[in-house]
């Protein structure tokens, strides 16, 4: 008996050869689309909240909340564990959360973009390998500090504010992005595999090496 | 397409000899070598213990139809995917032995080769579709194989000719009824040419008479022999007329037969019905009759082969011409019951069952209920008295209003007081929690339900529902110990509830409801998705619970044997209004009602039909005991004599045609589905909440859809969008964006055929954002230093450069919103997505993943009310705050993502088997860019600029705040 192993696995009848999805299963595309379709509900629903339960906390100290807005970019990565998984949970999240009618309008893109990058960039860094509550952590909170910088730009706080309002901001949107995203993404994930749905993707094959 | 010579006989056998013994199948002989061949094959999935399939053999010949019977668990649909690739070449485990399709040898095989050759059809339509259109849908698998379009156009003209729906195309997936989806995937299948197809329980989703819509089709297929057809399915007395053989699989995976029916339900019935198969009714009253000491001729296995076999059967008939009271119909499934119910005229509505003493257990006055306020009511009029202690089952097609009528009766929906009466108390002056004690509710997926990390969690819970003691384990393990045991769970105790089977699930629901000990029990197809005898198991401890607990049953369901087997009492709605109320027996008397209820005939009660036209008969058969008794024989010693109707083992609702909205519908046309907002309903279909889910369907002259704006190229639409957005981000006068507000409203209006009223409102939530940002500036604008004060308010100075530029911000924020309404209200979704694709190059795997992902969207929304009326039946508490509020939205949080991530592994299953990824994709239409667009594009840029140019010249526009 041969047990096919996480390499064998990859369908050759599935390869898309030549893009960067090529590594990625028709599984683990339509989960991570699927997640990030969830995530985009959260997205939207935290956005309404924003807008009026929280509109009267204003800038800086609003962005302690802002680090719900990184999940997409932690929680789907977190699961799949490939390649981009960072940057399409993020900015199909955000795509989402636009088509359900964002108020930030079309900048949620850019904002999806700019956040999946950044959380993107803390797992390529260890080579797609770690994936533990810290490396979460600061993905987050460096998806949190791209977001302030875009958002400076798009909505003017660089013009506005006062430049110690913007780090005061930039402080506590790192914070939240390591808490309200890193921390959630990771308790979310696991419970998420403990239901078995999760069996063969990324996070299941790494928790079965370790147990 | 079948290459191998077959002998013509079979088929003018089956067709004139209508009435002889056995019609069809020992005359339909197969040479030439096997279309299909497996040789000792084993799979064991990566992260199981024990095989799924072991050292299975068979062969199967070019044209053939085979019928693959087997228990819950026994490898069935493993076996499906064995056949066509997906195992071994994409779900992971330990795969032996060789499997061939023709010529080619599986294991060496790329999926997308096999595509060509095997085509898939699985059990749940929502769970296969990967596209929004009939049209797309039927493409995808030949876009997939990067097939041109011109001959993707004819096959899908044929493919779709072929199963009936020639003039589809066009039509959204989510505006069809649940036998026209099962039949788009078939086209879907045959489109691409396949040799094999293999189908896994595809009526198990549909009621009656959309399982009968799909049989339709799939029976002249294998009648005209250019198929190999593999069929798992349990309603067997509508298959056994075109099948050709079967291959029975036991409980371990391995393979307990394989060849001739008539020798598989005959010769060897005794080991079927050992392994928890189902079998054809018929053969189950010839069996009862022949172990009587008739003599039966033959093994007849359709209707009408046993009606001409009775017929011959030297006494039968005698028997049943026994002259008997016409004013007393037969009730032979009633004995037990000393106080059925009487029943009414069909009239229906009025016509109550004589009270017994005492206020009825339930009563239902006048009942009306809707979704939503356009719509037509889900429920008319319905006046209903269900006495206590008795099992009523309500039945009909989809979206007649079952699970509506269940869920306003249990208080999962809100039914008006003075409607809905428990035990001559009106429902509504219950306070929740009370009734909740009083009423159960099992929903249809059991894992809505489940609110505890363990087995035993879950009955602990409920019993701590029960009293009003906390839990003390020590009083309660014995009782939960006893409770674990009499429901099979007791190994299982410390598992957790969502790492159970689905059979083990289910049980574990009606466990933990029961236990709590509630006098009325709603339940929700409790037989769905379960084989023979986990079913018959289920049901019986349940009504023999209930019964030596007086408890009042009521059980929404399509399975006409658990009604005709359990049932004291049986409401027939149609189209929301109860059409009949009555005992079953009465009901499977009245064929017109039947049909017009969209319940299929029992196969006895066609059988009884037939006879009648032979003139052997006067009455009519619900199961086989009826005949049995007829014949003068007892007929409730009958060792599963009671076989599965044509009906058995039915689905949920997942798309009713009227009443309830169609929870997918509203994905259809704009690009903004009604999720979201209506996740606060219940139980209600998400688009319900929304605005008017229907008038999405497609762009009908005038909508939006229609307008300028809609016909434009979404993905330069999308860089128009980005670009008006980015030139305001340079810009910090409150004049120049509330101009780009009126230029968006403006545009909208004469380009989108959006009323300005109508995006206001859309966007009327950010003026209260805006108050956070005149707070922000108040309190942190660089310039309040240096700017002159207009107003003090104690400690804080409001100064002029912090009004304006919160007054620019906000109506930035405003402007932003107003254009991304109109670009999201003008653009069709599907076409945004093949724009991405073909304009911006976005990878086309991403895109498809993402179009599954939307069109679960409102899947997902409307589980989202399940699981949230369900715990509410469980008794989890409400209040606590906003950490109680968290707390539960992450409980129902985890459910609904676990079971979108499951569908969503079927989806990818789905689209594999569709060589999905082979290669580059051919596309059946290409999203194009006309002359009209590059205009577009060019004023989209020029006229936002030109408003700036102007505004600045006039000395109104400033590029900062500190001017």
């Amino acid at each position: 008996m041969r047990l096919r192993t996480e390499e064998t696995a990859n369908p050759k009848g599935t390869s898309a050869a030549g893009t960067w999805s090529a590594a990625w299963t028709t599984r683990e595309i339509v989960v991570a689309a699927v997640l990030s379709v969830a995530v985009g509900v959260v997205f939207w629903t935290w956005g309404l909240l924003y807008a009026t339960a929280f509109a009267a906390i204003p800038f800086p100290a609003s962005y302690a909340l802002v680090g719900v807005w990184m999940i997409g970019g932690l929680l789907v990565p977190y699961v799949i564990r490939r390649p981009g998984a960072a940057v399409v949970g993020e900015l199909v999240a955000a795509f989402v959360s636009m088509v359900l009618v964002s108020q930030w309008g079309a900048a949620v893109l850019l904002s999806g973009l700019v956040q999946g990058v950044a959380a993107e960039a803390v797992f390529a860094g260890l080579r797609y390998r770690v994936y533990s509550t810290p490396i979460l952590m600061l993905a987050g909170a460096l998806a949190g500090v791209a977001s302030i910088v875009l958002d400076s730009f798009l909505y003017g706080y660089w013009e506005a504010y006062s430049i110690g309002s913007i780090v005061v901001g930039a402080v506590l949107v790192a914070i939240s992005g390591a808490l309200l995203g890193g921390v959630i993404s990771k308790l979310a994930g696991d419970a998420l595999a403990g239901t078995g749905a999760l069996s063969g993707l990324g996070i299941s094959r790494e928790r079965n090496r370790t147990d | 397409m079948s290459d191998a010579p077959r002998t013509g006989a079979g088929e003018a056998a089956a067709g004139a000899t209508k009435l002889s013994g056995e019609a069809r199948h020992s005359s339909r002989t197969f040479t030439g070598p096997p279309r299909i061949r497996a040789r000792d094959l084993t799979f064991r999935y990566a992260e199981r213990r024990d095989p799924a399939l072991r050292e299975v053999s068979f062969e199967v010949a070019p044209g053939e139809t085979v019928l693959v019977l087997g228990p819950s668990g026994s490898g069935k649909s493993t076996l499906t995917l064995c056949l066509d690739g997906l195992i071994p070449h994409v779900v992971e485990g330990e795969y032996e032995g060789i499997v061939q399709v023709g010529r080619l040898i599986v294991e060496e095989s790329d999926v997308p080769r096999l595509a060509r050759d095997v085509g898939l059809v699985f059990q749940d339509p929502e769970s296969q579709f990967a596209t929004l259109t009939v049209a797309d849908e039927v493409a995808f698998g030949l876009e997939s194989l990067a097939a041109p379009p011109e001959r993707i156009a004819e096959a899908s003209r044929r493919a779709l000719a072929a199963v009936g729906l020639v003039g589809f195309d066009a039509r959204q997936l989510t505006t069809l009824s649940g036998g026209e989806k099962q039949r788009v995937a078939l086209a879907s299948v045959l489109a691409m040419g396949p040799q094999v197809i293999v189908l896994d329980e595809p009526s198990a989703n549909l009621d009656p008479a959309g399982a009968v819509d799909l049989f339709r089709h799939l029976r002249g297929m294998a009648r005209d022999g250019g198929h190999t057809l593999i069929v798992i399915e349990h309603r067997l007395d509508e298959l056994v007329e075109w099948i050709d053989s079967v291959l029975v699989l036991d409980a371990c995976g391995r393979v307990l037969f394989r060849g001739d029916p008539r020798e598989a339900f005959y010769e060897r019935s005794a080991e079927l019905v050992a392994a928890g198969v189902w079998r054809p009714q018929t053969t189950e009253l010839v069996l009862a009759l022949k172990e009587r000491g008739w003599l039966v001729p033959d093994r007849p296995l359709t209707v009408a082969e046993t009606a001409a076999t009775l017929a011959k059967t030297p006494g039968l008939l005698f028997a049943l011409r026994e002259p008997r009271d016409p004013g007393e119909p037969r009730d032979p499934g009633e004995p037990r019951v000393p106080d059925e119910p009487r029943a009414p005229d069909e009239s229906a509505g009025g016509s109550d069952p004589p009270e017994p003493p005492g206020p009825p257990a339930i009563e239902v006055r006048d009942l009306t209920y809707s979704y939503d306020t356009s719509g037509s009511p889900a429920l008319d009029a319905v006046t209903l008295a269900i006495p206590e202690a008795q099992v009523t089952a309500i039945v009909g097609a989809n979206g007649a209003g079952k699970s509506t009528l269940a869920g306003l009766i249990s208080g999962v929906l809100p039914a008006a007081p003075g409607s809905v009466f428990l035990g001559g108390m009106d429902a509504c002056s219950i306070e929740e929690r009370a009734r909740f004690a009083r009423v159960g509710h099992v929903f249809q997926n059991p894992e809505h339900q489940f609110v505890t990390g363990t087995v035993r969690g879950e009955l602990v819970f409920s019993l701590t529902q029960r009293s009003s003691l906390g839990p003390s384990e020590v009083a309660h393990a014995a009782l939960v110990d006893s409770w674990l045991d009499r429901f099979g769970l007791s190994e299982l105790a410390d598992a957790g509830p969502f790492t159970l089977s689905q059979g083990q699930k289910r049980r574990l629901s009606v466990a933990a409801m029961l236990i709590r000990g509630q006098s009325v029990l709603v339940l929700d197809e409790p037989t769905f998705g379960q084989d023979r005898r986990q079913a018959d198991r289920l049901v019986g401890t349940l009504v023999e619970q209930s019964a030596l607990e007086r408890r009042t049953m009521l059980i929404v369901t399509h399975d006409m044997r658990l009604v005709a087997e359990h049932a004291d009492s049986v409401v027939v709605l149609i189209q929301g209004a109860v059409a009949f109320h009555g005992p079953p027996s009465r009901l499977f008397q009245d064929e017109a009602l039947l049909r017009r209820a969209g319940l299929a005939l029992p196969a006895m009660g066609e059988l009884g039909g037939l006879l009648r036209d032979l003139h052997a008969v006067e009455n009519d058969f619900v199961a086989p005991a009826d005949l049995l008794l007829a014949a003068g024989l007892p007929g409730d010693s009958v060792d599963g004599a009671n076989a599965p109707t044509p009906s058995a083992a039915t689905g949920p609702d997942p798309t009713p045609p009227t009443g309830r909205p169609d929870p997918s519908a509203s994905v259809a046309g704009g690009l903004r589905p009604a999720a979201g907002t209506s996740a606060a309903g219940a139980y209600a279909a998400p688009g319900s909440a929304g605005e008017g889910s229907a008038a999405q369907g497609s762009a009908a002259p005038g909508s939006a859809l229609d307008r300028y704006l809609a016909r434009r190229n979404p993905a330069l639409k999308l860089a128009v969008l980005l670009l008006v957005s980015l030139m305001l981000t340079a810009v910090f006068d409150p004049y120049t964006p509330a101009a780009f507000l009126a230029l968006g409203l403006v545009v909208g209006s004469v380009l989108g055929g959006l009323t300005p009223w109508s995006v206001a409102r859309a966007v009327a939530p950010l003026l209260v954002a805006g108050v956070g940002v005149f707070v922000a500036n108040i309190l942190f604008n660089r310039l309040n230093d240096v700017s002159p004060t207009l107003l003090v308010l104690g400690p804080i100075r409001v100064t002029e450069v912090a009004l304006s530029t919160a007054a620019s911000l906000t109506f930035r924020l405003l402007a932003f919103a107003v254009f991304s309404v109109v670009f999201v209200r003008t653009t069709d979704a599907g076409d945004l997505l093949l724009s991405l694709v073909h304009q911006v190059r976005l990878d086309e795997r991403l895109v498809f993943g993402t179009m599954v992902g939307y069109r679960m969207l409102p899947l997902l929304t409307y589980e989202y009310g399940l699981i949230k009326a369900a715990h509410r039946v469980r008794g989890v508490p409400k209040g606590g705050g906003l950490l109680g509020a968290t707390r539960r939205t992450w409980r129902y949080a985890i459910p609904l993502l676990a079971g979108a991530v499951r569908r969503a592994g079927r989806v990818a299953i789905a689209m594999d088997a569709r060589a999905f990824g082979a290669g580059p994709r051919t596309y059946r239409t290409r999203s194009q860019v006309v002359a009209a667009d590059w205009v577009f594009l060019v004023l989209g840029i020029a006229v936002p600029a030109g408003l700036i140019l102007v505004l600045r010249l006039a000395g109104v526009t400033r590029f900062g705040i500190g001017v």
